[in-house]
């Protein structure tokens, strides 16, 4: 209004400014390899992964995360040199540069050269992003004095009349998606973190001992968690699937993993063996029927358990179907999951010979049963991250990593492939749907992510079919991972639903 | 994308004895020449795919390929193959006077994208392709024999169903005697299902919209007879790597490659194959989005890239 001071000697200038910066439109970071960036930006800050982006000339492969939502959007670019030894340097420095978007590029350029601001060569160029870009060098020169003051600045043409409707584009491509749920504000989440009243290991064999632990309410209905793999071992965020106030949350690692002892062991480690556990384990606690719950092979295991002890199970609560058949272990290890990842495949195949590639399974099982503990480890590694790369709709790199730590490494990949290549110890290839009658009359929820392709829907299609009594959810924005948020909304709504059932 | 408009200037333009297809031009008349492939085969153009271009830089060209659209006459398997369609893109440069032009297309529109660009790469300043699709055998298989049926069990029941058990053991096969038989109703509803099964997985989030607009019998006619007999015969390809051995001839071209990731029609291994053999030509994977064009990301992704190469 009345500016008074020394202010006024600056604001003509800005008046004739002929553009205007209209936001920021990207900022880029880089480094040697992404997946370090990944874990900053995706699963520690939590920003959205919505695309990537690959291009030799560039020598670039990024993804792009979005942050903000309409005309407020940015792009957070992460990105890698193709050849680390090329040109441009992406990964150098560190954080890149921004961009900012300008509402006319060229006037901006003219009107600011001639007031001694240094440009890259190339001037006025088609960007990455799709845009007309010119950037300002991060250091003045003799002739261009003002420089970006050490920052490598992009300007961005906005695109003219607004063509880009941003807001959708943004807004509409960044998941929460809505599903037949609604939107995922209305999605219920985990319950609150908590500790177990009581932990213990039980001896279940002369070698085998398993950790076993209780949350929740001591005297609530009992509900007994299975955790996937097989190899796989609980986490405590799996204790919140269950309202603490009602359920007495029964966790247990399986045989050769988690905590349990031998660690990774494969002696006496069979489907059947680990039924009887659960049920030493039940009675150990005093507990005369439970909720059984799990996912993945979790949902094998609690088949498997419940067609033997349906009297002992209360509902069953089953998710992402695993039936560990034949054709099931091909679409994920051999062929079908395979194209629709052929990235992450490439790395599962490259840790195996071309001369073993038509059994892949069989190649592996070799090496994780090596007695080289480096030749184990790296098989163990390379099957753990391809099927952490594909669990989630939305790509998690804490998961992929996680993965590929060597204490899970081994005794997920050597448990798993143990199992698979004895086709999951079962008399009858179909025998989890030939015994459905003996479950028919437990109350059942079947949770499915129709983007599960580690363990894809026609499995649980098929035990739809086989049982149609109980209920069939599909969660149509996820995939396998009991992690994605439509998978925890379901589950936790039929847990929730059970409570009241004695 | 970029708001609704309405052509300068439609025509139809005779391409055979038999045939004429329907064109359009819209956006700038002096600006950069854009043929947009419609994909199918059959599948006809539609206003809103005028909306991936700048119509104030882009002069833009759609058309629709023979048998279908405003294409006449309907439905017709006369005449109809790879390259009649690649003879007709060139006529209809002819006919417009473009010199030279980008060259855009998704799905089956990739196809021919790639086909045409290989025999005439000197007309083609750039190209912009979307889940590609490019014949080769494992590419067939996956939608109609062994791959999108084990994510959407669901949906393939329904598609399998208007099939009889003992036919099933090749459903093209199956699905193209009806489509061409002389029973009207078998056809009808050989082309409904047909038209189904495609449009129900085409997007992430099932469409409603478009499911419906599948079910419209003059357009599932055309779409369902046009692609069952293009894939009956391979493409009229000589082998099913063609396309993308071809591509050795395109690498000069600037292109850019946009593909969902869970594109459960054209799964990604397509892409990256394509990608694989022509390094150059920049492949953009959408996260979270499946085949449609009409996917807000992908729909993104494609103007990023027309964007960017008007300017150029």
């Amino acid at each position: 209004m009345c500016n008074t001071g020394p202010r006024l000697a600056t604001e003509p200038k800005l008046e004739s400014r002929p553009f205007r910066v209209l936001g920021v439109q990207q900022i880029a970071v880089g480094a040697p390899d992404k997946a370090e960036l990944r874990r900053l930006w995706v699963d520690l800050l939590g920003l959205e992964r919505t695309g990537s982006f690959r291009s030799e000339r560039e020598n670039v492969d990024e993804d792009i995360l979005v942050v903000g939502l309409g005309d407020s959007a940015v792009e957070i670019d992460l990105m890698m040199p193709i050849d680390p030894d090329g040109k441009p340097k992406v990964h150098d420095p560190a954080l890149n540069h921004i961009g900012l978007w300008i509402d006319d590029l060229p006037a901006a350029v003219g009107w600011l050269q001639a007031r001694g601001v240094r440009f890259t060569p190339g001037g006025i160029r088609r960007g990455a992003s799709g845009h007309d870009v010119c950037f300002i060098h991060p250091k003045g020169s003799a002739d261009a004095p003002q420089g970006g003051c050490g920052v490598l600045i992009e300007l961005v043409q906005f695109p003219a009349g607004t063509p880009v409707d941003r807001s959708r584009e943004v807004g509409e491509a960044s998941p929460p998606m809505s599903g037949s749920m609604g939107p995922s504000s209305t999605r219920r989440g985990f319950y609150p973190e908590l500790e177990p009243f009581d932990t213990g290991k039980l001896r279940v064999s002369d070698l085998h001992e398993i950790y076993y632990e209780q949350s929740g309410n001591p005297k609530g209905k009992p509900v007994v968690f299975i955790h996937g793999g097989p190899g796989g071992g609980t986490d405590p965020k799996q204790r919140r699937f269950f309202d603490p106030s009602v359920y007495r949350i029964v966790l247990f690692d399986q045989r050769g993993c988690g905590k349990s002892t031998p660690h990774a062991s494969l002696v006496d480690n069979t489907t059947w063996h680990l039924v009887s556990d659960m049920e030493s384990l039940r009675e150990h606690l005093g507990i005369a029927r439970w909720q059984v719950f799990g996912g993945s092979w979790g949902s094998t295991l609690g088949l498997a358990y419940a067609s033997k002890h349906p009297d002992r199970t209360t509902e069953l609560v089953l998710r992402g179907i695993f039936l560990l058949r034949k054709s099931e272990l091909d679409w994920f290890y051999q062929e079908g999951a395979s194209a629709l990842f052929p990235d992450a495949w490439e790395k599962y195949l490259a840790a195996i010979p071309v001369a073993e590639h038509g059994d892949l399974v069989t190649a592996y099982h070799r090496r994780l049963l090596s007695t080289d503990p480096q030749v184990q480890l790296a098989a163990a590694r390379a099957w753990s991250v391809w099927e952490a790369s594909t669990s989630f709709l939305h790509p998690s790199d804490d998961f992929i990593t996680h993965a590929g730590q060597d204490q899970f490494a081994t005794a997920f990949a050597r448990i798993e492939c143990h199992y698979f290549v004895n086709g999951g110890f079962f008399e009858v290839e179909n025998q989890l749907l030939r015994d459905v009658d003996k479950i028919r009359e437990i109350p059942g929820v079947i949770v499915q992510g129709r983007y599960d392709v580690v363990c894809p829907m026609t499995s649980a299609w098929d035990l739809h079919r086989a049982w149609p009594e109980a209920r069939l959810e599909i969660v149509p924005d996820a995939g396998h991972s009991a992690y994605e948020p439509g998978i925890v909304h379901a589950l936790v709504e039929a847990t929730d639903a059970y409570r009241t059932r004695a | 994308m970029y708001p609704p408009i309405e052509p300068y200037h439609s025509g139809m333009l005779q391409v055979s004895d038999l045939h004429s297809i329907y064109y359009e031009v819209s956006g700038n008349p002096k600006g950069k020449p854009v043929v947009f492939l419609h994909g199918g085969p059959g599948g006809g153009t539609e206003p809103r795919q005028r909306c991936f271009f700048d119509p104030a830089r882009y002069r833009i060209i759609l058309f629709d390929q023979r048998g279908c659209g405003r294409s006449l006459p309907h439905a017709s398997l006369v005449d109809n193959t790879t390259w009649h369609l690649v003879e007709d893109i060139e006529r209809l440069r002819d006919h417009l006077g473009v010199e030279r032009w980008q060259v855009f297309g998704g799905s089956w529109g990739s196809t021919l994208a790639l086909a045409y660009a290989g025999k005439h790469p000197e007309r083609t300043t750039e190209m912009v392709m979307r889940g590609i699709f490019t014949f080769a055998t494992d590419e067939m298989d996956w939608f109609y024999k062994s791959g999108t049926k084990v994510l959407f069990p669901d949906a393939w029941a329904a598609f399998e169903s208007a099939i009889p058990p003992s036919e099933r053991d090749d459903l093209i096969a199956a699905y193209h005697r009806r489509l061409t038989g002389d029973d009207r109703r078998a056809r009808e509803e050989a082309a409904r299902a047909w038209s189904t099964w495609e449009c129900s997985v085409a997007t992430l989030h099932q469409d409603p919209e478009l499911v419906a607009h599948c079910g419209d019998v003059a357009f599932t006619m055309a779409f369902a007879r046009i692609e069952c007999h293009y894939f009956v015969n391979d493409g009229f390809l000589d082998h099913p790597h063609q396309l993308v051995e071809g591509v050795q001839r395109l690498r000069k071209i600037p292109a850019v490659i946009v593909h969902g990731r869970y594109d459960a029609i054209c799964p990604l291994r397509n892409a990256w194959r394509l990608h694989r053999a022509w390094p150059e030509a920049e492949l953009v994977v959408v996260e979270a989005a499946g085949h449609s064009a009409n996917e807000p990301a992908i729909a993104a992704a494609l103007c990023r890239a027309t964007d960017r190469f008007a300017s150029g």
